[in-house]
């Protein structure tokens, strides 16, 4: 079973990354973009129940302070807003560390039940009016993905 | 030896010259015609061709990143003296008629360990000696920052646990070269990432790997010029802490080789070949890897425990070259044999040459006697660290592989190691002449600035503004022993000359690690680039309170494509210096490493970087209580400029204003220096001192505005208080604020000290030109008494702040 496991800051909490992406955008000279949300994408292949899924994020991938979760969909966010995602993974081959250790992280949960592979991707979701995919491809490229390791996909999200 | 699926066996004997460059290029192997040739005769004679795995093993050994080929080889050098004739000269071994040349002469009997493991030893306190060794990471970084420079770190990090039996790494130290930040997008080719984005992915690789290792990372330095925009530097350093009786290794004949950490993978095949290439768009990725922190924390914890119980006769990392490398120099002078397929790996498929040689991060290689493999099992295995006996080490002189009981290659160790052919190079060096400032230029940039513009200006240049945005990344913290950290003043924002650490808690015993560079006077001549990178990193060290004495340097060079008779000649200018300064300063080199090569192609050009001498050194203390941090500490204390000032602007920061290099390179008279250091060593050791900062990048205007904004008070300085090595001194006083002279430094003395301080520096060049103010501006009064220079301290430290604030 295959299970897709989105990490997100809630609502009032610092998102560093996001702020900091938001900030190269515009030194990128591409001032449409109002706010960046980052997300930590799990994808884990793994012989184990909805419960224990939910066990691991709690206990493992979340800071239960700060962030919240949801499996099999999509993190909370302003989706009223126009918007636009990009999601960034590891091409095959490349060490994906975060993903080796959530399985050792698992183990020593004693979370029982086989896990085949964790892959660890961040989705971008990119605020603004009138932001063309042309520029989000041009973000993705220059900012979120080096193509030499890394992968992206866009989705349009709501456009203006 | 069959051909398998595995193995194959390749035609060499019966190549042309063609033929064996083919060969060398197809595979990637970075091997010259002679290299091949030599191959060529050494199979020739046995009556066989080599196998792939053989021939990627010799490739990997001979690689300049492992045999330093060039500096070692033969150069036919010429030069141009000043009055324009030639000369021209042999130099046999470039490093040991230089570098290696002035540690041998001082012969220092705290020289525990120099220029053969993987990093230099120095003496410390009656049980313990320090490791240091810095290394650089420079194509890896430029095509996946955040990858390149993580491994970077990890692997320096390696060559201290891999040093002697085993160091414990205490501090680390990085030094960046990027492009500027404000680089416009457009202007760069596409096939590269924007400085920028190679910046904050470099921190954060080391900040995630530095971090996570649990290694306090307490020193730095990044320099931006248009010349690293598309060959970025990144110099990684690690200081380890080590029993003294730990400090060689004696392998045997019959120990176990156990290979211990990560699993191999096919990442990061061919670097160390890679490394000696230059850069262009299409180059190979597999070379780029991303390193695991977390393993190799796990693996330097239950190594040096095994350590500790003396499991093990001898331990390297798996850096350039993998397990051929690793296993290559620990059965240099037994002979080894390693099974291939018990290698365990990340995933199945890979070939035998591409398990011998990979480059997977986080592992090392011990040598164990067969009876004490049992207890060191039980130690890896207690905390999940994976451990594997992979073959043994024997008495044959030859190096033994086997895969699924099939040999697939047997090299002898004499030739392995000592086959490579020397390098004949050639290499030359002549002045260049540089445009200088005309009196028009200069005045337009006077008369349109005042002297607190141009400071200003000087203060928000990337170079010489607040890394702050870097450094709180890190952490500097950990383990407890960081004594004066990166951020130091009255709220812990201004820029510490070094760093001083005290590893072990118990006692007040000490270091200091501190560096020098500045490429931008390598324009002018390498030879004073060297030398000032040397004075440098040895006043910043002094500043604090490091011992010149007991002060030990490490050379790191990077240069262009050495086939250039330019660039070698460059290398030979910096590498004398080394000599000359090393001899003068009495402060033995311990290390080294070359990173040649900082080139990339672009459209048919080959665009090379500035070639850059960094300088870290290191000094051991007996009580770190007596150090002291730069910032002025207390209104009306007496501000003493000491060392000389010359109209020396060539490379400067106020000549890059202008847009130009200039020719008056700062110099450095050794031996007046080392008695200035000598006296400030003592006078800082009695106590005498508040403050002291060095003159560097932007010389005493800069240099003043830090020492008062860290220190949330003002400074007066009154020039005709001081004496000038300037002709017709009354046009110059720009000169005088930022000429960047060497072996110069600020220095705050409370008043009651004032005939104590001026006893102990007596017969050195001391001039009492200002005080301390409580209002919070820096003054500065002109030759003619009249103010100059008048600035709101804040405002000087906001400037200064706002560049790197991202």
């Amino acid at each position: 079973m295959i299970y897709r496991i989105e990490v997100g800051y809630k609502k009032n909490i610092l998102d560093a990354l996001g702020e900091s992406v938001n900030k190269d955008i515009h030194d990128l000279g591409i001032k449409k973009v109002s706010k960046v949300k980052s997300v930590q994408i799990y994808k884990i292949d793994a012989d184990l129940n909805f419960a224990q899924v939910d066990e691991l994020c709690r206990k493992l991938l979340i800071d239960p302070i700060t962030q919240e979760y949801l499996v099999n969909q999509p993190v909370e966010h302003e989706a009223a807003l126009p918007h636009i995602l990009v999601e960034v993974w590891f091409k095959k081959g490349v060490t994906d560390a975060v993903g080796d250790t959530v399985i050792t992280g698992a183990r020593d949960l004693n979370i029982q039940g086989a896990i085949n592979s964790v892959h660890t991707g961040t989705k971008y979701v990119l605020y603004g009016q009138k932001l063309t995919t042309q520029q989000a491809e041009t973000i993705a490229r220059k900012l979120l993905a080096n193509a030499i390791v890394q992968d992206y996909n866009i989705n349009q999200g709501k456009l203006a | 030896m069959t051909e398998t699926d595995k193995v194959s066996i390749i035609n060499i004997r019966d190549q042309g010259d063609d033929g064996l460059l083919a060969i060398s290029r197809k595979n990637l192997l970075a091997l010259n015609l002679t290299e091949m040739k030599t191959i060529q005769d050494y199979f020739r004679d046995l009556g066989r061709d080599p196998t792939d795995v053989e021939l990627e093993t010799l490739a990997q050994t001979w690689s300049e990143h492992c045999k330093h080929k060039t500096l070692r080889g033969i150069i036919e050098y010429r030069s141009q003296t000043a009055d324009g004739s030639w000369q021209s000269e042999t130099i046999d071994n470039l490093l040991k008629q230089t570098v290696m040349k002035a540690t041998a002469e001082l012969n220092l009997p705290w020289c525990l360990s120099v220029f053969k493991d993987n990093a230099g030893v120095i003496d410390f306190t009656k049980d313990n000696a320090l490791a240091f060794k810095v290394e650089t990471h420079n194509h890896p970084s430029a095509l996946e920052p955040y990858g390149g420079a993580g491994t970077g770190i990890g692997g320096v990090i390696r060559d201290i646990v891999g040093v002697g039996l085993g160091a414990k790494p205490v501090v680390n130290t990085d030094v960046f070269c990027f492009g500027p930040p404000d680089t416009p997008f457009d202007s760069i080719s596409d096939s590269i990432l924007h400085p920028k984005r190679i910046a904050k992915g470099v921190v954060a690789g080391v900040r995630d790997y530095g971090n996570r290792m649990g290694i306090p990372t307490t020193n730095g330095a990044v320099i931006f010029d248009p010349s690293f925009i598309y060959n970025p530097l990144v110099f990684c350093g690690t200081v380890g802490l080590m029993p003294k009786k730990y400090i060689s290794k004696e392998v045997l004949p019959g120990d176990l080789v156990l290979a211990v950490g990560g699993r191999t993978g096919r990442d990061g095949i061919h670097g160390a070949t890679f490394s000696s290439i230059e850069l262009d768009k299409e180059t190979e990725v597999s070379a780029v890897q991303i390193g695991n922190p977390i393993v190799e924390k796990k693996v330097t914890d239950t190594l040096l425990k095994a350590r500790d119980l003396d499991l093990y006769r001898g331990v390297t990392d798996c850096g350039a070259g993998g397990f051929s490398s690793a296993v290559g120099e620990l059965g240099e002078s037994c002979g080894a044999r390693v099974y291939l397929d018990r290698a365990p790996l990340k995933y199945q498929g890979m070939l035998p040459w591409e398990i011998w040689i990979s480059e997977s991060q986080e592992r090392m290689v011990l040598a164990v006697p067969p009876e004490n493999l049992d207890r060191i099992m039980e130690i890896f295995t207690a905390e999940n660290v994976e451990a594997t006996v992979i073959g043994q080490f024997t008495a044959t002189k030859k190096l033994e592989l086997l895969y699924n009981e099939e040999t697939v290659a047997t090299l002898d160790m004499d030739f392995l190691h000592d086959g490579v052919p020397r390098y004949v190079r050639k290499a030359m060096w002549q002045l260049h002449k540089h445009e200088e400032p005309s009196a028009s230029r200069e005045s337009r940039v006077a008369g349109q600035k005042s002297l607190g513009k141009i400071l200003k200006q000087i203060l928000s240049q990337p170079t010489v503004a607040s890394k702050e945005w870097i450094i709180r990344q890190y952490d500097h913290e950990v383990q407890g022993g960081s004594i004066i950290k990166p951020l130091t003043g009255a709220v812990n924002d201004g820029p510490s000359d070094a760093s001083v650490c005290r590893p072990d808690l118990s006692s007040w015993s000490g270091f200091v690690v501190s560096n020098g560079i500045n490429p931008r006077y390598g324009l002018i001549d390498p030879y004073w680039m060297t030398a000032s990178a040397i004075d440098e990193a040895l006043r910043n060290l002094v500043c604090v309170g490091g011992d010149i004495e007991r002060t030990a340097l490490l050379d790191n060079f990077c240069w262009g494509n050495p086939d250039k008779e330019e660039q070698l000649g460059g290398i030979v200018r910096a590498a004398r210096a080394c000599y000359d300064a090393a001899k003068a300063y009495k402060t033995p080199f311990i290390s080294g490493k070359d990173s040649l090569n900082n080139e990339y192609s672009l459209e048919g050009r080959s665009l090379s970087i500035m070639a850059t001498m960094l300088i870290s050194a290191i000094s051991v203390i007996s009580d770190v209580r007596k150090c002291i941090t730069m910032d002025i500490k207390k209104s009306g204390n007496l501000i003493y400029l000491l060392g000389d000032t010359y109209e020396e602007l060539g490379g400067s920061q106020y000549l890059a204003l202008l847009g130009l290099t200039g020719n008056g390179v700062p110099r450095v008279n050794f031996a007046k220096a080392k008695s200035l250091f000598t006296s400030l060593t003592k006078a800082i050791g009695q106590g005498l001192v508040a403050s002291c900062h060095d003159l560097s990048e932007g010389g005493l205007a800069v240099a003043a505005a830090e020492m008062a904004f860290a220190g949330n008070l003002g400074m007066e300085i009154q020039l005709a208080d001081g004496s000038w090595q300037i002709a017709d001194k009354d046009k110059n006083e720009t000169a005088i604020l930022f000429s960047e002279s060497n072996s110069r430094f600020l220095v705050e003395v409370d008043p009651k000290n004032k005939k104590a301080f001026e006893k102990a520096m007596k017969g050195q060049s001391v001039a009492l030109i200002g005080k301390v103010r409580k209002d919070k501006t820096l003054q500065v009064k002109g030759l003619g008494g009249k103010v100059i220079l008048k600035e709101n301290i804040a405002g000087l430290k906001e400037t200064w702040q706002k560049t790197l604030r991202w």
